[in-house]
């Protein structure tokens, strides 16, 4: 048996899903778009399994969030339902629940925070929710695991019986009343032939969703017959037909409520919110609170934890490797396929590998942020930002981790609630210069601009927030041009994060990285293995300055001409950044044949300085390492995306060196 | 008057909502129907967006949303 598990955001949904579940999870992809498809086998019911379904708040067809829930709900049959409702926030929870009772389909109503509810004195009769709406109803505590195992119970006994619900009539007498039933009448042979709820199908209809009245292949004269009911109940009732139906689910549920819930007269967990927003929202102390945590995580991220654990790795596959190294030359195996073991392989699994600290460690802290509901409230202070160029404020943390390093900030853009808002958000974190770059920049305000040092790394960064900008503004006239999803947004209750759910999320993200990027990655490196160590004529080289790569990079060199940096070794230079932008600096390094400890030199020698300026600008915005395409083909949907991407910022990247280069001689 | 103009503290009746499309039905999803108390929490340290009490929680819109909401403000008891 299959169940779907739905909720709206913030109800604890992800929380009941590990619980039902357990470890027993897959995840996987909704069809043709990039939302989280998660399975599992439900506890201690073997031949059940539960999807978790994104959280929403209705079922129109708007955001690609409720159009799998109802392609899902529609075309997966599912053999029942669980809803979760948060009961602290009843009314508006209950309004997805009734339209989720319309579909016909066996479902349980899961009561989640109920102990928050008890706590502060506030009460729901239980039994007599259950008989008004005529499903079972389960108070439960997804976070201190209470009432699951009657969840379950209960799922598995409505399913198994067929039972389903009582009750999907929810309007009084009146116009909508009459509406809905005279259109669910006409349309009644149409819905069945198209295996649709009736009544779901009648009051989609009259708030004019027009995938529903396509799927029940209603002709025009039909379609005039039921309009002229629609607007009979609009000149009726004075509302129109999405206020009508609206205010009368809210109707219904306010009765309900009466009936049922005795609420508490004042809320802790609210009152705690109330007064920790007082200080985290505060009109003076928001920004600096922000930036502070923001430099907090990305201190511990990249300076203390991540980088320890990633030494701790690296100096495990060092001593690994070393020890091949030794093994293999005293076997004295041939020397191609000892530098394919160790500059290949080992030199492979080890660039992957070295992301995953960073990954791991970043996440911890962004999912404590989000869970613990301030990620809503960083989108609160940030979205008038946001707005110019066309995204909310959600989008800003995972931009901001774009500075540290583009394939967790990426990978970050998961939590965004539209499908649109993630793609553009996606294109432009490759423009916040990451943190791999910096070496680049370094050494070239050493060699170029020694005085000037700290103005060149800020230049750098505002340089790739302005291009960025401007791409942006590029998009939302193009192809962004769709309209945004409204930014309205709930700001839930400060909780405790549950740690079990962190840990799940960590475990997800790190798998994920590991399970689509491992390829991507691994062949990369080997394919730059390859050139960097033979020539033309497949002959194993020594010297680097004949392999591949370099006459790849004499291939390429003519179109950095008008760059200023026409060198075969610069252009050899910027490939090898392919695999890792570190491997820029390092190679200019070993062409230049000055080592690091005198690249100043050698690059005084190959560049002037307003070639150095345009260099500058092409590493900032040219395209990111190949883990980052990885990641932005895999969320974009498709691995050619993520090519087409690195693509795009090259030829961003070529024009605005250009320009900067041509400014760059009028000046110096 | 409109809901961007209720000052920070005061509560109101919803009379209409306007707006279109995907908006105005994620607006009405919400709750924002008329005859819906609500109470305006906050505006962000920028001035945009507002924060917004309503059914026993918060939500947060942009002010230009806002604007379309009509409302009747509630007699203040001082």
């Amino acid at each position: 048996m299959m169940f779907a598990l739905v909720g709206n955001q913030n109800s604890g949904k992800t929380t009941l899903f590990n619980q039902l579940t357990g470890a027993n999870q897959h995840v996987g992809n909704f069809p043709g778009v990039t939302v989280d498809s998660k399975t599992g086998v439900m506890r201690g019911a073997k031949d059940c399994t539960v999807a978790d379904l994104p959280g929403i708040y209705s079922l129109r067809p708007y955001t690609g969030e409720e159009i799998v829930t109802r392609d899902f709900l529609l075309n997966q049959h599912p053999d029942g339902i669980i809803n979760i409702v948060d009961a602290t926030n009843i009314e508006r929870n209950l309004y997805l629940t009734l339209q989720l009772l319309e579909m016909d389909i066996p479902m349980v109503l899961a009561l989640n925070m109920m102990d928050e509810v008890r706590g502060n004195g506030g009460t729901i009769d239980v039994g007599k929710m259950s008989a008004e709406l005529g499903i079972p109803v389960v108070p439960i505590s997804a976070a201190k695991n209470e009432g699951i195992t009657e969840l379950i119970e209960n799922a598995v006994q409505t399913a198994k019986a067929r039972r389903r619900p009582l009750r999907v009539d929810f309007c009084d007498d009146g116009p909508v009343h009459r509406c809905i039933h005279a259109v669910s009448h006409q349309i009644e042979d149409h819905a069945k032939a198209a295996g649709i709820a009736r009544r779901f199908a009648a009051t989609k209809m009259i708030e004019g969703d027009t995938d529903i009245i396509d799927r029940m292949e209603i002709d025009q004269n039909e379609l005039e017959l039921l309009e002229h009911s629609i607007v009979q109940m609009e000149d009726e009732g004075g509302l129109d037909r999405h206020a009508a139906i609206a205010s009368m689910r809210y109707d219904y549920i306010e009765k309900l409520c009466d009936k049922t819930v005795v609420k508490a007269k004042q809320s802790k967990e609210h009152l705690r919110s109330v007064a920790i927003d007082r200080v985290l929202t505060n009109k003076y102390a928001a920004l600096p609170i922000f930036v502070g945590i923001m430099l907090l995580i990305f201190w511990l991220t990249f300076d203390v934890i991540g980088s320890f654990l990633q030494d701790a790795l690296a100096g495990g596959i060092d001593r690994l490797s070393a020890v091949v190294d030794s093994g293999l030359k005293a076997y004295g195996l041939n020397p191609v396929v000892h530098s394919l073991i160790i500059d290949g392989i080992f030199a492979g699994v080890g660039s992957v590998v070295s992301f995953l600290p960073i990954i791991v460690v970043l996440f911890f802290f962004l999912s404590i942020l989000e869970d613990t509901g301030y990620m809503a409230r960083v989108a609160f202070v940030m979205d008038k930002l946001l707005r110019k160029i066309g995204l909310s404020g959600r989008s800003f943390v995972p931009m901001l981790i774009g500075f540290g390093c583009t394939v967790p900030a990426v990978m970050a853009t998961r939590t965004l609630p539209s499908s649109r808002d993630r793609r553009l958000t996606i294109m432009l974190t490759p423009f916040m210069s990451c943190s791999a770059k910096i070496p680049i920049y370094a050494v070239f305000s050493a060699a170029f601009f020694p005085r000037y040092a700290a103005l060149v790394m800020v230049l750098m960064y505002f340089g790739g927030m302005v291009v960025g900008i401007l791409v942006s503004l590029l998009f939302k006239k193009t192809l962004f041009r769709g309209k945004p999803v409204p930014f309205v947004m709930e700001l839930p209750n400060y909780r405790m994060p549950s740690l079990k759910s962190v840990a799940m999320l960590l475990w997800d993200k790190a798998k994920d990285f590991l399970q689509r990027a491992f390829t991507v990655i691994f062949v990369a490196t080997l394919i730059i293995w390859f050139l960097q160590s033979f020539d033309t004529h497949l002959n194993f080289v020594e010297d680097s300055a004949n392999s591949l790569l370099a006459w790849i990079g004499k291939l390429l060199s003519p179109i950095f001409h008008p760059l200023g940096f026409g060198d075969w070794r610069i252009s050899t230079a910027l490939v090898s950044g392919f695999t890792a932008k570190e491997a820029v600096v390092s190679t200019l390094g070993i062409l230049t044949g000055t080592g690091m400890d005198n690249l100043s030199a050698g690059l005084s020698a190959l560049f002037t300085v307003p070639s150095a300026v345009s260099f500058l600008t092409f590493t900032l915005l040219y395209t990111p390492c190949v883990a980052a395409i990885a990641v932005v083909g895999r969320e974009l949907g498709g691995k050619w995306r993520g090519a087409v991407v690195a693509v795009f910022q090259c030829v961003v990247a070529w024009i605005f060196a250009a320009l900067l280069y041509q400014a760059a001689l009028l000046v110096f | 008057m409109t809901l961007k103009e209720l000052a920070v503290g005061k509560s109101g009746l919803i009379t209409a909502v306007g707006g279109e499309g995907a908006l105005r039905c994620r607006l009405l999803d919400m709750g924002l129907i008329p005859h819906t108390k609500v109470t305006v929490q906050k505006i962000a340290p920028m001035g945009d967006p507002m924060e917004i009490r309503l059914r026993g929680y918060e939500l947060t819109l942009r002010l230009e949303d806002a604007e379309k909401i009509e409302i009747l403000p509630e007699v203040s008891e001082t």
